[in-house]
């Protein structure tokens, strides 16, 4: 689902009850589960546009290929 | 073009790309909708208007040809085995980014394709130039700039496709990998698919190069090659630091982005559209949930409630009581036919085409309504809201819809889980959801009420609490069960942009949804009522078979049938024929179980609630053993028109039996428990039976609080084992 190396995530809703969330990335938007959502590794962005933006980087490679 | 050769064209897309838009325009009403074989995703088929020998098949909607999902492996073996002439791939234009990632893999398969860009009036809208020639360009594939919901460009999108369809064989894809993956991967080609066609070598060699084992398998590649191979594919990843599978997504998303750089001209990303600004209010911490009640409300109050009765009420009383059936009965007599046919034609025959009918009106505004909340985009966010409280029962957010539903009516809530993505969901939806009290379990709530507990409103209150208790406790105890373990595939969905669903696209979509049942439950019911007919109508009066004058239902068949069965329902508290087969005929309807016993108790009609019979049913049922019956028939299978949904919706009939069989067990089991070990506290004497009600308790609190045998773990490892 266009979860891979080096790109740009950001956190964009939260569900009512918290769970899951809504994250922007490439251009559009995915809810994932948070479960799922742990296990994307990410760091603050290179180039800072806004602090909640981060860079999605080793994700833990089990997973990966599940979000394409 | 030859006018007579027969061309098949698959539509694929992303989920939301419009793609049943663009199905419906280019086919309108000429469709056939089924099911995939053995699975209960829908399969849609249809001719192309004005062209009889052209073929659509609407594949399901998918993000990408990986095997992450049911759908996406049902779209990729249909492409690879069906081999269409040609794909129409329709992407959405406001967000190319994703919808041409799926475009990367179809045009690696060697089909023939054109690219339809969907939305176009809203690309216009949202700021974005696309050079549409350039795009295709890059891709290699004829591209057209359409609107599935205006209908724009949709003949030349189909004269596009028929002209594509000619080019079967000669297709190859044009975009390209960086150095090091194309040099492997015409290694690849060139040791272990050089006897293939060159169109179909492609995409053949990327699989191979991301290690899949099927299509390992199934080109037959020896553990030699295999070795060979593996060389090629762990020089790349160490030279790219990852590895190869997420080498080539990561390559087609650079692909996509660099195209897009060149051929698209946006607005500044990070403004809120509409979309957003909609969002803010609807999943909103606060008001999502009151937004969503009132919404679910309307659609209840409408369709169910006021419009809906009102119409079913119409449809059974005045349409079927006063016009048909009359008409009917008044020319079978006139035409002298025999008694007996005219009691099959109409008591057994009318009387179960009517039932059927009866929930036309009901569902058609259901899937009206549906129809409205899944087009438009809000469907979606309901998922989004409800997924945190269902999922803990291997449940989706959506099946909130179905169980609101079912409180009127279980057949279109059983057919409202089709909008549910996950198949193991949409499972349990279906198994799960005739748990709720239907509006037709009203009258035989009322009727125990009224004639054992005072007519108290807590009795229907405690239904419906035991409803949802049923639907939470089969969920934590089927979803440990091999049936519903695996496929714990993580949750991704998108919330689509919101839009105004096109009214053709509701109603079309809506009448083949109803058509589809007519067709399917019409005949199982259709027979189920005769054997009914004939079975209550027909017996044995002093040794002689005879159809059976009024108060003689003592002697028919099915009074045989209620008590050669009863000593299974002994345990339960009500042995007895009358009950037995009463219960029974609610699978007719439930409400029928009401008249059931106003016939054998000798009344010819009796008012809703069973006014007439209440003295009756004191003498022949204990509170406690009415209270185990109440629970049967709640619990127990739902009528056969419910029935006949399960089947329809879960497309196999192994899995209809599980249901129907589970139902069953449920409702006997839970009857079972609570008259055995309420007669134990009420006598204090301790039985076999009691002791048989407390082991099976004891299996049911087993059953819920046992570790889930595979996903004690962590979620991770779960994960893994569905990729496996």
């Amino acid at each position: 689902m266009g979860i891979t190396k080096n790109v740009e995530v950001f956190v964009r809703k939260v569900a009512p009850l918290g769970d899951p969330i809504e994250v922007n990335l490439r251009g559009y938007e995915l809810s994932l589960r948070k479960d799922d959502a742990e296990l994307i590794e990410v760091s603050p962005p290179v180039s800072s546009i806004n602090n909640e933006c981060h860079h999605a980087h080793h994700h833990r490679r089990r997973w990966k290929s599940k979000l394409w | 073009m030859n006018a007579t050769m027969p061309i098949t064209i698959a539509v694929a897309g992303n989920p939301n790309s419009g793609k049943t838009t663009l199905f419906n325009a280019l086919t309108g009403s000429n469709q056939y909708v089924g099911n995939w074989p053995g699975v209960t995703v829908e399969k849609k088929e249809g001719v192309l208007t004005g062209f009889p020998e052209v073929v659509l098949v609407d594949l399901p909607g998918i993000y990408s040809l990986s095997t992450n999902s049911l759908e996406e492996e049902l779209a990729r073996d249909y492409l690879l085995e069906s081999n269409p002439d040609a794909i129409i791939n329709i992407v959405d234009g406001t967000s190319l980014e994703r919808n041409l990632y799926l475009t990367t893999q179809l045009a690696e398969l060697g089909i023939p394709m054109v690219l339809a860009i969907n939305m176009m009036d809203e690309v216009e809208k949202c700021g974005i130039k696309i050079d549409s020639i350039a795009l295709g360009k890059a891709f290699s594939v004829p591209v057209v700039e359409i609107s599935a919901l205006r209908e724009t460009q949709i003949d030349q999108l189909a004269r596009v496709a028929m002209e594509v369809a000619q080019m079967k064989g000669q297709f190859l894809p044009a975009h390209r990998f960086s150095g090091g993956v194309e040099h492997a991967l015409g290694h690849i080609e060139e040791v272990a698919l050089h006897d293939h066609p060159d169109h179909k070598q492609r995409w053949y060699a990327v699989k191979l190069f991301e290690r899949n084992e099927l299509v390992e398998a199934e080109l037959g590649i020896s553990e030699a090659l295999k070795q060979h191979i593996e060389q090629d594919i762990r020089q790349i990843e160490l030279e790219y630091d990852d590895d190869s599978d997420s080498i080539i997504a990561s390559e087609r998303y650079d692909f996509i982005a660099e195209v897009l750089e060149r051929v698209t001209v946006r607005k500044k990303a990070g403004e809120w559209s509409s979309s957003d600004r909609i969002d803010r209010i609807v999943t909103n911490r606060w008001l999502a949930l009151p937004i969503f009640a009132a919404i679910m409300f309307v659609v209840y109050y409408v369709s169910v409630n006021t419009v809906g009765a009102a119409l079913t009420r119409w449809t059974n009383d005045q349409l079927f009581g006063q016009i048909i059936l009359p008409a009917i009965s008044g020319k079978l007599v006139d035409w002298g036919v025999a008694t007996w046919l005219r009691g099959l034609l109409v008591d057994g025959i009318l009387a179960g085409v009517g039932s059927v009918l009866s929930f036309l009106p009901q569902m058609i505004l259901l899937f009206l309504f549906l129809g409205l909340l899944e087009f438009s985009g809000y469907m979606a966010r309901v998922a989004f809201i409800m997924d945190r409280v269902f999922r803990k029962f291997r449940l989706s957010g959506k099946s909130v819809i179905p169980m609101l539903i079912g409180c009127g009516c279980s057949v279109p809530a059983i057919m409202a889980a089709r909008t549910i993505e996950n198949e193991h969901d949409r499972r349990m939806t279906v198994i799960t959801t005739s748990f709720i009290p239907c509006g037709a379990k009203l009258p035989v709530i009322a009727m125990i009420a009224g004639a054992f507990f005072g007519g108290k409103g807590w009795v229907a209150f405690g239904a419906y609490f035991l409803g949802i208790a049923a639907v939470v406790i089969s969920g934590l105890i089927l979803k440990k069960t091999s049936l519903f373990r695996g496929g714990a595939a993580p949750f991704v969905m998108e919330l689509p942009a919101y839009r105004w669903p096109s009214l053709k696209c509701i109603v079309v979509t809506t009448w083949e949804r109803v058509s589809s049942f007519v067709r399917k439950a019409s005949t199982i019911i259709l027979l189920a009522a005769i054997v009914i007919w004939f079975a209550t109508y027909f017996g044995w009066v002093e040794r002689r078979f005879q159809m059976l004058q009024g108060g003689q239902i003592d002697h028919s068949i099915l009074a045989g049938f209620g008590n050669a069965i009863a000593w299974i329902f002994k345990p339960l508290g009500w042995g007895e024929w009358r009950p037995v087969v009463a219960a029974l005929s609610g699978l007719v309807a439930k409400e029928t179980v009401v008249s059931s016993f106003g016939i054998f108790y000798g009344f010819a009609k009796v008012a809703e609630g069973g006014q007439e019979i209440w003295k009756s049913l004191q003498l022949a049922f204990s509170p406690l053993s009415a209270t185990s019956f109440l629970l049967f028939v709640l619990f127990s299978a739902p009528c056969i028109a419910a029935i006949s949904a399960i089947w329809r919706e879960m497309n196999s009939t192994w899995w209809s039996l599980f249901a129907v069989g589970y139902m069953t067990t449920v409702g006997y089991s839970v009857a079972l428990m609570v008259f055995q070990l309420g007669s134990w506290l009420q006598s204090g004497v301790f039985s076999l039976w009691t002791g048989v009600a407390l082991a099976l308790l004891g299996v049911v609190l087993w059953l819920i609080f046992r570790p889930s045998p595979k996903q004690a773990g962590s979620l991770k490892r779960a994960k893994t084992e569905a990729r496996g």
